[in-house]
């Protein structure tokens, strides 16, 4: 039998669904609503606060709840062709909730490759964005004695903040791209995911005015680096530190199998924030990368080893939101997935 | 540090197992932890064996690093391409036609690959694609409904901008009024396709002639169906 592909989705490439199997339209039917208040489609951005905040338990992965309106829980809805329209559709779609803790996640994602694994065959992976850091996570927290290898036989990785990514800080400071109406609704609302907290940059991120880094007690995964940002949850940040170690050998407990990651380098992506009171999104420096991951950073932090993993594709390639459309990324992706 | 490969040596000593192993950074070649333990207690003299086993251990943990477990992606150049189903409104004049089929694009020649110092591959993909858009469907009329069809070959080209992903000039064939002609195509994140030029009737005449084409369900899709 051959072996079965598996997409793992991005950040808001799955529809989220509340508990009656209505579609909540993340993020364009949504920004319609913010943008006109409920009239149009969706709902006004006060209405979304409760709707998707989450609430968490120091300690545990699991989210305490998943919606805090009464009465109400969100789950993953369907994968989003438009970022995914190249992708075979002979692919399996792991489905989560792109919210939540992503160790949380990955233990799901073994789950499904454990009791959905095909017979006489392996899984070929496809993450893309955060969906590349579950399929990581979850080959380390595999458990004993179940072995990656027995049950994958290729990764490959596309546009893969391993090493984070700046926008996590901006979304967290900003409420996302809702626009004006919805920005303060949207930073209570994103300021409750474990996963963007997580998504956060592992290398010196905050610079003073001489772009020298700020002492590691004050950069972005500690409660110091947020000066003058309200509800920045240091749970949540504590998460951040616990999982950015994990990312840091990705390969590590992955044994024999095929691994690559593609990664874009043709456009400004930010590397440094400067450390400020009260801290902004404003980038202190730039270098190529897909709009989301830095290349030339990503790589400096996984270190020499990692660098032979990857294909690089400068100009032209899609923003990283987009990536999996691209037709130079996807040829490469079924070559390397398929075969 | 990658420390993946892990060398495991066994043996026996004095009737006891020993085994021994070592991490091995594979980024450098050589071994950077090495832990001994024996399944009962471990007495001086077999300290001094287990040393000359380390001295052995580190040898060929040296030779072996450098293999990392993993396999590393081995590219060749490739032609690229990217095949999409679709629907397709369009306005020939005045008449409404509604019709679905595909868009093939191959480009015109394959990638180049070339390797980095630090190790990485860059592949760097074409920009020039053959185009082809394949649709049939209905035109609906004031005294019915009849079937309808287009065809669309050009030349296309990637863009780097965010929004329009590609642009591309085509000649286009028309079923239903009989017309050709050529047209201006741009897409829109590769997912909707717009396009604009003059067709000229086979029986004489000419018109304006407007078209969208869409990744099928695009709008169940972003939840506003």
């Amino acid at each position: 039998m051959p072996n079965s592909g598996l997409l793992v989705p991005g950040t808001g490439g799955i529809t989220l669904m509340d508990n009656k199997g209505n579609d909540l339209g993340y993020p364009v039917k949504m920004r319609l609503g913010v943008l006109t208040k409920g009239v149009l489609a969706g709902l006004p951005a006060d209405e979304l606060v409760a709707l998707l905040s989450m609430a968490h338990v120091p300690g545990q992965w699991a989210p305490f709840r998943t919606s805090l309106k009464e009465g109400v829980s969100i789950r993953p809805g369907h994968v989003l062709q438009v970022a995914y329209n190249q992708i075979p559709s002979s692919y399996n779609v792991f489905l989560y909730d792109w919210r939540a803790d992503l160790r949380w996640n990955a233990q799901e994602l073994i789950d499904f490759l454990v009791h959905r694994k095909p017979q006489d065959a392996r899984w070929n992976l496809v993450g893309h964005s955060q969906g590349a850091l579950i399929i990581i996570l979850a080959s380390k927290l595999l458990p004993a004695p179940l072995r990656w290898d027995d049950l994958v036989a290729s990764v490959t990785l596309v546009g893969a903040p391993i090493a984070g990514t700046v926008n996590a800080a901006a979304a967290l400071l900003n409420g996302d791209q809702m626009g004006e109406a919805g920005v303060d609704a949207f930073r209570k609302i994103l300021r409750t995911w474990p996963a963007l907290y997580q998504m956060l940059p592992a290398w010196p991120v905050l610079v003073d005015d001489a772009g020298s880094p700020v002492p590691l007690e004050q950069q972005i995964t500690r409660a110091a680096g947020w000066a003058g940002v309200e509800g920045i949850d240091a749970d949540l940040l504590l998460r951040a530190r616990e999982t950015q170690p994990l990312l840091r050998d990705p390969f590590a407990t992955m044994g024999d199998i095929r691994v690559s990651v593609l990664l874009g380098r043709n456009r400004n992506t930010a590397v440094n924030l400067l450390a400020a009171d009260p801290l902004t999104s404003k980038p202190a420096k730039s270098q190529l990368g897909d709009t989301l991951v830095p290349h030339d950073q990503t790589l400096a932090w996984l270190g020499g080893h990692f660098a032979q993993f990857v294909i690089t594709h400068p100009s032209p390639c899609n923003v990283h939101a987009m990536l999996c459309n691209d037709p130079g990324i996807t040829t490469r992706i079924k070559s390397l997935a398929l075969n | 540090m990658i420390m993946s490969p892990e060398l495991t040596v066994a043996g026996w000593f004095d009737g006891r197992m020993m085994r021994m192993r070592a991490n091995v950074d594979s980024t450098v070649g050589r071994p950077v932890r090495v832990r001994a333990s024996t399944g009962a207690s471990f007495g001086h003299s077999m300290r001094r064996q287990a040393g000359a086993l380390t001295a052995c251990v580190l040898l060929l943990a040296g030779l072996v690093a450098g293999s990392a477990a993993q396999v590393p992606p081995d590219i060749a150049p490739q032609y690229k391409s990217r095949f999409l189903a679709v629907g397709n409104l369009a306005l020939v004049g005045w008449a409404k036609t509604t019709t679905a089929g595909f868009v093939y694009q191959h480009s015109l020649t394959p990638s180049r690959i070339e390797v980095m110092p630090a190790g990485n591959r860059v592949e760097t993909s074409p920009r020039w694609y053959l185009h082809l858009l394949a649709t049939s469907g209905t035109r609906l009329r004031s005294d019915g409904v009849e079937l309808a069809g287009f065809g669309q070959l050009g030349l296309a080209r990637r863009n780097d901008h965010p929004t329009f992903t590609t642009i591309a000039l085509v000649g286009q064939g028309i079923y239903n009024p009989r017309a050709y002609g050529p047209a201006a195509r741009v897409e829109i994140m590769d997912n909707i396709g717009l396009q604009t030029g003059w067709v000229f009737y086979r029986g004489g005449g000419s018109t304006l002639f407007i078209s969208a084409d869409y990744l099928r369900d695009i709008l169940s899709d972003l939840g506003l169906k």
